[in-house]
């Protein structure tokens, strides 16, 4: 029977409506496997390739008889304006059908929100800290709302497998599947992926062979790459670079992206002046983190809108698909940390059918050049990071423990522990481990033992942190101040950035000076000004995979050229290559430049491994720390540091011998990290930090070479 | 001091040189003989576009429209044409003039700058004779067909040079689509949105391809809808809100009767209420109008009255019309005018029309004059 | 249903052509009468004094000329002097080659009373308010009658007019002005006709050279791409001197604006809306009523349209508020909305009934068969895209012609009867009745 006959008949004319006349390679494998089986699935394919109908459209079929009076999907979305993006694709599916579709997110009215509750029916879309915070605040709702589920569909699923926020969203559609009647199904829409053994497993641990996983590999967009080399003496971008980009988006609608915050803003004013100058009007839009949701909000429908040639300048905040339109070249300003990064920012243009993927990547200094090419090249080997999850999650559990307490209206110790058993991302946790954590929160009074029994409710401390607003989000925040030009939020300002009355800062792609600073309110009020210096704001460095360390001594050793680099590149790419070639270095190699009493160890692997080996020197009372983003280590008087290395590979190595070596601020932090015990942050720290077995398997792997630098 | 430019260089021309207002800008090159390389300029406004058609300059059109620009062969050996810029003659609307290398007809004989060496450009203030700059391309090229070796351009009030050295694929004819320059004449607006994709590919060129498509892989194709059948079921398309015609059905009726009011004659003229069906007997305005008719009459001069009695069968010839009213010092046209304005504001309408050779009364007022005649005549 | 016979007459000739009737709009105009309650708001203001710009803007095929004929018809009930002018690849509201004072002239051209309808009522204007003239002089400086060949006469009157030309609020042009009206009377008095004809000209704008018109009339300057606009102006205050309530000015196929293929010129061409925006609203103007004619891109477009114009965009953007139940008709830009099918069934049942009544006859036609036709209509193949309000209109007017004179046609091929609703009997029993 054919993926189309499978559907039901108001489907198939809906799809008859949309006026298709072929499905997409995803979609006719997935609806059979969403129709006649009773599997978790994972949808994995390139960008733009129709994933969320291959999920919906059989979904659809097969709620459709019940839903109209009962929920039964939810769909869960990294992103508030991911989900208002995709509210819309989805009525249209299911305008014919008398299925709702229900938004429940922070900026979702309450009136909206109590119509739902009054009537859950058809779809929920939601967030996970939402969802969260329907667990503590509507517990009454919970099981009258959930208990037909039949379907969670999550939506970039592959954004939740490595971190603190994927546990937290593991974590309660666990707890919701116990709300059910039957445990729903997992549908999870994901770009590609590797390491899919990983993955099954956090699906369904119990069965990860229950999960199937639907891979459309390749694409049929052809990548179109330009490398251009504009070196800068100063953390200062050079002109040149800013008037390059106004060649190539003077015609183009494009999306742009910087590496951190302070450098959107310096971006956007610059560009916009040169535009100016050629009597255009605004043409580049600031697009992060700080700068407040309804001007981003404005940005991506100005964005998504017009047809003029216009261009959003954006962190990682625009690299999951909020719509913006019909982008045709993606440029990067220095490398991504990761390629799966660089890849996904990749997929933003070419969404029309025809149009190719166009990246214009431009590197600042020697390094960042390398590193460039290293990624790109991965890229083009279509290799990607393997999912590696997040070890060890007790701060995640830290937080869960209070959301169930709340949830249950307190619970026994012994069922306590029944359920973390039970649930499906803390199961691997040694239970002596849960129970460290559980006395720890007690002796704290996160939570308490009521009196004459063993029931534990959420304790004084504890109820602190639960009321807290940002309670629901297990990701750290920087402290900072709200940025106010009169009544109206233009966005906020790192509070380590030191900023004084008088200073002028440029945010929002326009220029402020500012006027007061109320620090008890965390409020700077600021008027428009005619120059301003990009803000600083701390963001934590990105950790590269060992494999791109690797790929970049291998192009530092090689005399290949490339043809999509432009001539300037070259030349510096050969020129640092030079003392490599010279002093017949391969890739087999690693080497220490030995300058008077300082040595600097060019490690080129995992950032991870990096830092266990600076830990690992330490132990042999090395005075070493690390140098930068690419694994160097300075290294003080590194007289027989070959003989160092020799001994830490033959050390057998326990995690307790290093930890003595790690400094406070190379500690592993977490928002509620700091709340656990002592022991348990640490086993955190060994599990996401540490990596002695690839570390010894990296001594092992290269011969050392100290190198005099002339 | 002849400075010697690089690639993306850019210089000052005028600034500081008051006395620098004619350059004279040369192209060099060595290559096989039977190769045919055209030099050309384009002078470009704001937008990067021509202006005129006449703003650019090659072999078939030597002069720009006021000769700002010229191109002349070159008498050198080390330049093969050069361009004389008048820099005050420029027009202001011009902000940039582009020089350009092309190989003429190189798709069909294959012909690539790959064969071409030495190319440079020389610029030289030909007032004093003095060469200010050079630009010698030292690097190659492999299939372009054409070539911008550099522009000048204003800044603020100044001129400067950029040495840009780029080649291109397309040849002449792409530079022309990049410039604006209409090849075969046909304006190109439509009343579509224009897509961003049909936009200049010349800042494209740089990007290489890295992977190339993956075979196409199509999804099963999804059966036809069988026809519905033509009959119309009660589920057709084409649903009436039956709220809404009401509300309109009344809107309408509402405005009808505003127009009415307006009309000082027709207010009082209601045979009924006004929701009438369909199957009430239906009315004209002209049947009952005594009063309004009077008033108009009592509205006429003299003249007038006697002017309408003259009328037979509803016209009068145009001849006729005017010795009656030559004799009595009028105007034709104006006098017509005013019994129309008498007409309009006391019946709701012009009573005469002028035609070709005659004057008319319009047909429902017929009875009208024919009354005011018969009143006459009674009164003789 | 009480209609003129003029009224209907136009009606069913000009919408069975496919033309907009130039009169009689109110019976068809369905669905717009908010917008037509509105335009006679704003025409009673514009007699008061001020001046109103507005923008029709709606696809083809959405009602934008029977809206601008609407304002005509009340112009003319109202007394005032109306005009209009498509702009086209040679009519524009600004540009070198004379195409803006050719826009101009097509004004003049088109100047319409409601005595004089057609277009080319100029003379008669003229003619009028010196017939005005020359009675106030009489009874102002005690001459008995009209003494055309009294010198002091002619001089008072000529004196009047050049008073009367100063009156007016004009900063420009005024001089030359007051000239050609003295020279248009000169005319008068002399019998000169071709003097007439020539100061007519001059005030269309059809003088092209200086020479020629100081020759022809002592006068420095012609009307032309520069300065045709102030001349609009004067021309809008003249109009009010001499008694009529205002000018109005319609403009239509804004589209050919857009299409206008130098950013340069096009941009120009914006600002002149701008300014005769600007002047609308500072009050620079009084009774002076324009409207413009266009599409949704003419209006949004932000690469070409009226929004790529900064200046524009902020000024003419609707108001967010706005809903298709509670809409704002004072802002300066009013969307038309396309017509459902409720509007066209009350169309075609006002139609059934004004045909019925031109024709003397009584309609057999019912609701039920006007709405089976409409469902006819739009089950043909190709109809959601192609179909037209105007379409279903003609065709059912045809087929009610057909009716009318062939009592014995087969209804079912226009209607289709599938579910009988009325028994057979009965409607056939209205046939014979008629019949005898």
């Amino acid at each position: 029977m054919s993926s189309f006959d499978l559907l039901s008949e108001k489907m198939k004319k809906k799809i008859w409506d949309m006026k298709w006349d072929r499905f997409t390679p995803i979609q006719e494998k997935t609806i059979p496997l969403i129709i006649n089986t009773q599997k978790d699935i994972i949808v994995s394919s390139g960008t733009a390739s129709g994933k969320t109908e291959a999920a919906l459209l059989p979904i659809l079929s097969v709620v459709e008889k019940t839903a109209s009076s009962k929920l039964k999907v939810i769909y869960i979305s990294p992103l508030k304006a991911l989900i208002n993006n995709q509210f819309e694709r989805i009525e249209k599916l299911c305008d014919d059908i008398d299925i709702r579709i229900h938004r429940w997110h922070g900026d979702v009215s309450q009136s909206k929100k109590l119509a739902f509750l009054k009537n859950p029916s058809g779809i929920l879309q939601i967030t996970p800290e939402s969802l969260e915070s329907f667990f503590v605040n509507r517990t009454n709702h919970l099981k009258a709302a959930f208990k037909e589920v039949d379907f969670i569909v999550i939506d970039e699923i592959h954004s939740f497998f490595d971190n603190a926020r994927g546990v937290h969203l593991r974590s309660l559609l666990s707890r919701l599947s116990n709300l059910c009647h039957v445990p729903p199904r997992i549908v999870g829409l994901s770009a590609t992926v590797d390491n899919f053994d990983l993955v099954k497993a956090w699906v369904n641990y119990a069965d990860p062979d229950n999960v199937e996983v639907v891979e459309v590999k390749g694409s049929d967009k052809q990548l179109l790459f330009h490398l251009m080399h504009v070196p800068s003496e100063t953390s200062i971008l050079p002109l040149e670079l800013f008037e390059d980009i106004r060649d190539l988006t003077r015609h183009q609608k494009s999306i742009i992206f910087c590496n951190n915050r302070g450098q959107v803003e310096e971006a956007t004013v610059t560009l916009n002046r040169l535009a100016e100058k050629e009597g255009m009007g605004e043409t580049y839009y600031p697009h992060h983190s700080s700068i407040d949701k309804k001007e981003r909000e404005y940005v991506e429908k100005v964005m998504s809108e017009s047809t003029a040639p216009k261009s959003v300048i954006a962190t990682s905040s625009l690299e999951l698909g909020i719509d913006i339109g019909n982008i045709e070249v993606v440029i990067q300003i220095d490398s991504t940390y990761s390629v799966s990064s660089l890849k996904q920012r990749l997929g933003r243009s070419g969404r029309k059918r025809e149009a190719d993927q166009i990246l214009q990547l431009y590197s600042t200094d020697d390094d960042k050049l390398i590193q460039s090419l290293a990624v790109m090249e991965l890229v083009i080997e279509k290799w990607i990071e393997p999912s590696k999850g997040y070890l060890h999650p007790f701060d995640v559990l830290f937080q869960q423990i209070l959301s169930i307490c709340q949830e249950n209206n307190g619970i026994s110790y012994n069922h306590l522990i029944d359920r973390i058993n039970k649930n499906h991302i803390f199961h691997s946790l040694l239970t002596k481990d849960v129970i460290t954590l559980i006395q720890g929160m007690i002796e704290k009074e996160y939570v308490e033992v009521l009196k004459n029994s063993d029931e534990l409710i959420v304790g004084l401390e504890g109820e602190r942190i639960l009321r807290s607003k940002d309670f629901y989000s297990v990701f750290m925040t920087s402290d900072e101040y709200e940025v106010m030009d009169g009544a109206k939020r233009i966005g906020r300002l790192d509070k380590a950035f030191i900023i004084n009355v008088g200073d002028n800062i440029i945010l929002g792609g326009r220029l402020w000076g500012i006027k007061d600073i109320d620090f008890d309110r965390s409020k700077v009020y600021v008027t428009k000004a005619v120059s301003g210096n990009k803000p600083t704001y701390t963001g934590s460095p990105g950790y590269i995979h060992k494999k791109i360390g690797e790929k970049m001594m291998e192009i530092l050793c090689s005399k290949n050229e490339f043809h999509y680099i432009n001539d300037i590149a070259l030349a510096t790419l050969n020129d640092v290559r030079r003392k490599y070639l010279w002093n017949g270095i391969t890739a087999d190699h690693r080497c220490i430049w030995v300058d008077k009493a300082e040595g600097i160890f060019e490690t080129y692997t995992g950032t991870t491994i990096t830092k266990t080996l600076v830990w690992m020197l330490r132990y042999f009372c090395v005075d070493a720390k690390i140098m930068d983003g690419v694994g160097r280590i300075t290294i003080l008087n590194p007289e027989g540091i070959l003989s160092i290395l020799q001994k830490m590979k033959e050390k057998e190595w326990t995690a307790e011998d290093l930890l003595p070596y790690v400094e406070e601020k190379e500690f592993f932090t977490s928002k509620y990290a700091a709340f656990i015990d002592e022991s348990l942050r640490v086993k955190m720290h060994v599990g996401n930090e540490v990596d002695i077995e690839g570390a010894v398997g990296y001594l092992q792997k290269y011969e050392f070479k100290s190198m005099s630098f002339m | 001091m002849v400075i010697s430019l690089v690639k993306g260089q850019k210089i000052d021309i005028t600034k500081n040189k008051p006395e620098t207002t004619r350059l004279h800008i040369g192209m060099g090159w060595k290559s096989q003989h039977h190769f045919d390389i055209d030099v050309s300029a384009f002078m470009l406004g704001e937008d990067e576009k021509i202006i005129r058609e006449e703003d650019f300059v090659f072999y078939g059109q030597p002069y720009s429209s006021n000769k700002s620009v010229q191109l002349e062969t070159s008498i050198s050996s080390v330049e093969k044409q050069h361009f004389l810029i008048d820099l005050l003659k420029v027009p202001t609307v011009v902000k940039k003039i582009a020089f350009t290398l092309t190989i003429y007809e190189s798709e069909l004989n294959g012909h690539t700058f790959e064969a071409v060496s030495d190319i440079v450009l020389r610029i030289v203030d030909s007032r004093k004779q003095e060469e200010m700059a050079a630009f010698p391309i030292d690097y190659s090229f492999t299939k372009e067909s054409a070539i911008v070796l550099g522009s000048l351009y204003r800044y603020g009030d100044q001129w400067k040079f950029h040495a840009v050295g780029a080649g291109f694929f397309g040849g002449l004819a792409d530079l022309c689509k990049e410039y604006g320059v209409e090849v075969d004449d046909q304006p190109t607006d439509t009343n579509t949105q224009v897509e961003t994709t049909t936009v200049s590919s010349l800042p494209n060129e740089r990007f290489q391809v890295v992977q190339e498509r993956d075979a196409a892989v199509s999804g099963e194709e999804i059966p036809k809808q069988p026809a519905e059948p033509i009959h119309l079921k009660r589920e057709s398309g084409v649903q009436f809100d039956e709220q809404r015609i009401e509300t309109l059905s009344q809107r309408n009726d509402d405005l009808i009767s505003l127009f009415a009011d307006k009309d000082e004659d027709t207010a009082s003229r209601s045979t009924g209420d006004s929701s009438e069906t369909v199957h009430t007997l239906p009315t004209f305005l002209d049947d009952s109008q005594e009063e309004d008719y009077d008033s108009f009459i009592q509205s006429l001069t003299d003249v007038e009255r006697a002017f309408l009695v003259k009328f037979d069968g509803g016209s009068i010839s145009l001849d006729l019309a005017k010795s009656f009213l030559k004799q009595k010092g009028l105007m034709v046209a104006l006098f017509i005018n005013g019994i129309n304005e008498k007409a309009f504001e006391h019946l709701g309408d012009n009573l005469l029309e002028v035609q070709a050779n005659s004057i008319v009364v319009f047909d429902e007022f017929h009875s009208l004059v024919l009354s005011m005649k018969e009143r006459a005549n009674h009164e003789h | 249903m009480n209609i003129k016979k003029r009224d209907s007459t136009a009606i069913l000739n000009s919408l069975s052509g496919g033309v907009v009737p130039s009169r009689g709009l109110q019976y068809i105009l369905v669905g717009r009468s908010q917008e037509a309650t509105q335009i006679i708001k704003d025409l009673e203001e514009v007699k008061k004094g001020t001046s109103i710009i507005k923008f029709f803007i709606g696809s083809f095929g959405s009602g934008k000329s029977f809206i601008q004929a609407l304002i005509q018809q009340i112009g003319f009930k109202e007394n005032f002097v109306v005009t209009k002018a498509d702009f086209t690849p040679e009519r524009r509201l600004y540009g070198s080659d004379q195409k803006a004072v050719a826009l101009y002239t097509e004004l003049m051209k088109n100047l319409s009373i409601a005595t004089v309808p057609e277009g080319g009522a100029l003379s008669t204007i003229f003619d009028k308010w010196i017939t005005d003239v020359q009675e106030q002089v009489v009874q102002m400086r005690g001459y008995g009658s009209v003494e055309l060949d009294n010198p002091n006469f002619i001089a008072d009157v000529e004196h009047e007019i050049t008073r009367l030309v100063s009156k007016m609020d004009v900063f420009t042009g005024g001089y030359d002005f007051a000239r050609i009206l003295t020279q248009y009377y000169q005319g008068f008095i002399h019998d000169d006709s071709e003097l007439q004809r020539k100061a007519l000209r001059w005030i269309r704008g059809e003088y092209r050279t200086k020479t020629e018109a100081r020759a022809d009339l002592g006068v420095r300057d012609t009307i032309n791409d520069d300065n045709y606009y102030n001349y609009l102006k004067i021309m809008s205050q003249f109009v009010r001197q001499i008694g009529y309530s205002g000018l109005v000015v319609n403009f239509d196929e804004a589209i050919n604006l857009y299409k206008i293929t130098h950013p340069h010129t096009r941009e120009k061409n914006y600002e002149s809306i701008l300014k005769i925006f600007n002047d609308t609203l500072q009050g620079n103007m009084e009774g002076l009523y324009i409207t413009f004619g266009g599409t949704l891109e003419f209006l949004e477009d932000e690469r070409r349209g009226l929004f790529s114009y900064g200046a524009l965009k902020r000024r003419l953007e609707t108001n967010r508020f706005e809903t298709s139940e509670f809409r704002d008709l004072t802002q300066p830009v009013i969307k038309l909305t396309p017509l459902k099918h409720e509007e066209t069934f009350v169309l075609l049942q006002k139609l059934r009934d004004i045909h019925a009544v031109h024709y003397k006859y009584q309609s057999n036609v019912t609701n039920e068969e006007i709405k089976r036709y409409i469902q006819k209509e739009y089950a043909r193949p190709g109809a959601l895209e192609n179909l037209m309000v105007g379409d279903i209109v003609r065709g059912f007017l045809g087929a009610l012609n057909i009716l009318h004179q062939n009592p014995g046609f087969d209804r079912t091929e226009i209607f289709e009867e599938e579910a009988v609703a009325a028994s057979p009997a009965n409607i056939n029993s209205r046939f014979s009745r008629l019949e005898g």
